[in-house]
């Protein structure tokens, strides 16, 4: 057990160097003169004739690879991350500031994502190849087909031009100005959190309803993934002998599959919703897009958008860098969890 | 004796196959689209102008036109959309099949030689594999097609490169299980070549979970292409794409209203493209793995 998380913690390091270098690489590629462009803040910079091999000396953009590696490795360690053409700021200010409307998302998502799917599967196990388990899993499989821009845009075509219920963004109108006073006091920066402490109800409800179309969408896309691992899980448990002993004493059906079954059957089920929080942290690029809330999704398909490469990368960092962390957790959870698991 | 065998499994599978209602669905639809992808000059017509690719331009005006008589699907940015959908068909199948085989190709070769040599090649291309599964997919693929460019050949090249992993490691696995069957020990001991070994014996007997996940991974790159272009990063503006037909709508979204059969006609048709894999490959899935099955 020990051993397996000290082998999981050395391997960390050179994953991060891996992805880093994977990362660099693509940045590297584009040569001297586009990345040159992205030190340039205005046109001004380059009237002189010779400004441009100045500038790539200068910046050291005709070193070769493994030292501007090095270079930008130290820089990136130090806390500079380039600056940000879309945020108007250093690449990790722009970071910070967006990362906790996109974790607030997934923290809201997950609720409703994995109880829901876990009752979906549970039920379709019960009913196994009865008309409510082949239902369900049909309409799951069209959840798992549908992209989710086009899910979103529905929803707000629906919601939003049809309806006027809600509409794109975080907030309503009047009050993203009420946030942005001096008076607003900022701890978390998440929307609803930050209104409560502020104590202003209103703002609040308005945050939690901005959010129920893209936790819709979400939802949608990612309930028949893990209602799929919980039906086939849960139909495993049900084969088992201890179940058919339970049966035959004469335990009530409910009891059989509340309490003998379902317990058991999760076991996988929680693994598999540690990655679904990864997930949805590293799947919010399309809902944040359609749905115009400024997390670090947005944040990173605008600046592809403008080649604003500093951004990318950043935003690419740090979604790796959870990928990652959130995985070890995962692993090891799940070790402690179930002793079977006692990997190698 | 052993071919005979072989011939009568697969009919076996295929009955199974064409007995399952949603299998019969998703192969319906497979059809549909296959038919709607060869057909497309008589459906939609064809470019005058220039590349069949490239839907034409109807109009110069910006605003939306509504479905109407001569553009059954209405006009988006001044394009047919009814021509994009069609003719985008075909664009799904190419990406998909090139991306899909590829990528399968390459995982299958790096997994096999992982599982087979074992020890430190094992260990390295892991890791290698480890690193490339811990950037987000779409992520990945949207740093490369930025820094290749537009493109549609851009985005199959970004989606291969990081689409091959999970093959890679699906292989590895069921090679590493293979690895200790008697056959494979017998072909040892009669001291066949590795390469042969692996190609002959191996294989065959682990490829089909492979088959299952690349058919239902056909639909995923196919939206991951289509996102691409959403975002404004994919194909070039007035491909005949439907993730570039929805990305239109995008500058509608207050709008939409006004430009809902932009959504509403390439949608339908990503979904059910999809949807119709999805489904073949669930069946397939079900048939070879008969644990999913009782």
């Amino acid at each position: 057990m020990t051993a397996y998380i000290i082998r999981r913690l050395l391997i960390l390091p050179f994953i991060l160097i891996g992805v880093t270098l994977i990362i660099f690489a693509m940045i590297w590629s584009l040569g001297p003169d586009k990345l040159l462009g992205s030190y340039i803040k205005s046109p001004e910079a380059l009237k002189s004739p010779d400004a441009k091999e100045r500038l790539i000396k200068k910046y050291g953009l005709d070193q070769p690879m493994p030292m501007m590696y090095g270079k930008w490795l130290w820089n990136l360690l130090q806390g500079d991350w380039g600056y940000s053409l879309v945020g108007k700021v250093p690449v990790s200010e722009a970071i910070a500031s967006r990362f906790p409307y996109t974790l607030e998302l997934a923290l809201y998502a997950v609720i409703p994502v994995v109880l829901v799917a876990i009752w979906l599967g549970v039920t379709s196990a019960i009913h196994q190849n009865k008309f409510l388990d082949q239902f369900i899993r049909v309409v799951a499989l069209i959840g798992w087909s549908l992209p989710d821009f086009v899910l979103g845009l529905f929803l707000l075509w629906l919601f939003y031009a049809r309806l006027d219920w809600v509409g794109p963004g975080m907030v309503s109108l009047g009050f993203d100005r009420i946030m942005s006073d001096p008076n607003w006091t900022n701890v978390t920066r998440m929307i609803t959190i930050d209104a409560l402490i502020n104590g202003r109800l209103d703002i609040f409800l308005d945050g939690l309803k901005h959010l129920i179309l893209p936790i819709a969408t979400i939802s949608f896309l990612w309930w028949a993934y893990l209602l799929r691992i919980t039906r086939s899980s849960m139909l495993e448990v049900l084969r088992k002998d201890y179940i058919r002993t339970a049966r035959a004493k004469g335990v009530p059906e409910k009891t059989v599959i509340n309490k003998h079954a379902r317990r058991n059957a999760l076991i996988p089920v929680v693994t598999v919703s540690g990655l679904t929080i990864i997930g949805l942290l590293s799947g919010t690029v399309i809902v944040e897009t359609v749905f115009v809330r400024s997390g670090i999704g947005r944040f990173i398909a605008q600046a592809a958008q403008l080649l604003d490469y500093w951004s990318i990368i950043g935003a690419a960092l740090i979604y790796s860098l959870v990928l990652v962390l959130g995985n070890l957790i995962v692993d090891v959870s799940y070790a402690v969890i179930d002793p079977r698991i006692r990997l190698r | 004796m052993a071919e005979r065998k072989r011939k009568s499994d697969l009919r076996k599978m295929m009955k199974k196959f064409w007995t399952n209602p949603t299998a019969v669905m998703g192969a319906i639809l497979l059809f549909f689209f296959i038919g709607v992808a060869i057909f497309a000059p008589q459906i939609a017509g064809v470019n005058e102008f220039g590349d069949n690719y490239q839907i034409p331009r109807v109009s110069w005006s910006s605003s939306p036109q509504p479905p109407d008589a001569e553009h059954p699907f209405g006009v988006i940015g001044g394009r047919d959309v009814f021509y994009g959908v069609i003719w985008g068909t075909r664009t799904a199948f190419r990406l998909g099949l090139i991306v899909g085989l590829s990528a399968t190709f390459i995982g299958v070769v790096v997994g096999s030689i992982a599982a087979y040599f074992g020890g430190i090649i094992d260990e390295i291309l892991m890791r290698i594999t480890d690193i490339f599964l811990s950037i987000p997919f779409l992520v990945a693929a949207m740093v490369l097609t930025t820094i290749m460019g537009k493109g549609l050949n851009n985005v199959m090249i970004a989606l291969i490169a990081f689409g091959w992993m999970s093959s890679a490691r699906l292989i590895r696995g069921n090679i590493l299980q293979a690895r200790e069957e008697q056959y494979v020990l017998a072909a040892k001991a009669l001291g066949q070549k590795d390469g042969l070994i692996i190609i002959k014996h191996i294989l065959p007997n682990t490829i089909f979970p492979v088959v299952v996940q690349l058919t239902m991974r056909m639909g995923n790159y196919v939206i991951t292409a289509a996102a691409l272009s959403f975002l404004g990063v994919g194909a070039e503006p007035g491909y005949a794409d439907w993730g570039t037909i929805l990305s239109y709508a995008r500058n509608w979204m207050t709008m939409l209203d006004q430009a809902w059969f932009s959504i509403v006609f390439p949608g339908i048709a990503m979904v059910l493209f999809v949807l119709a894999w999805n489904l073949v490959g669930d069946a397939l899935r079900d048939i070879f793995d008969p644990r999913m099955r009782t």
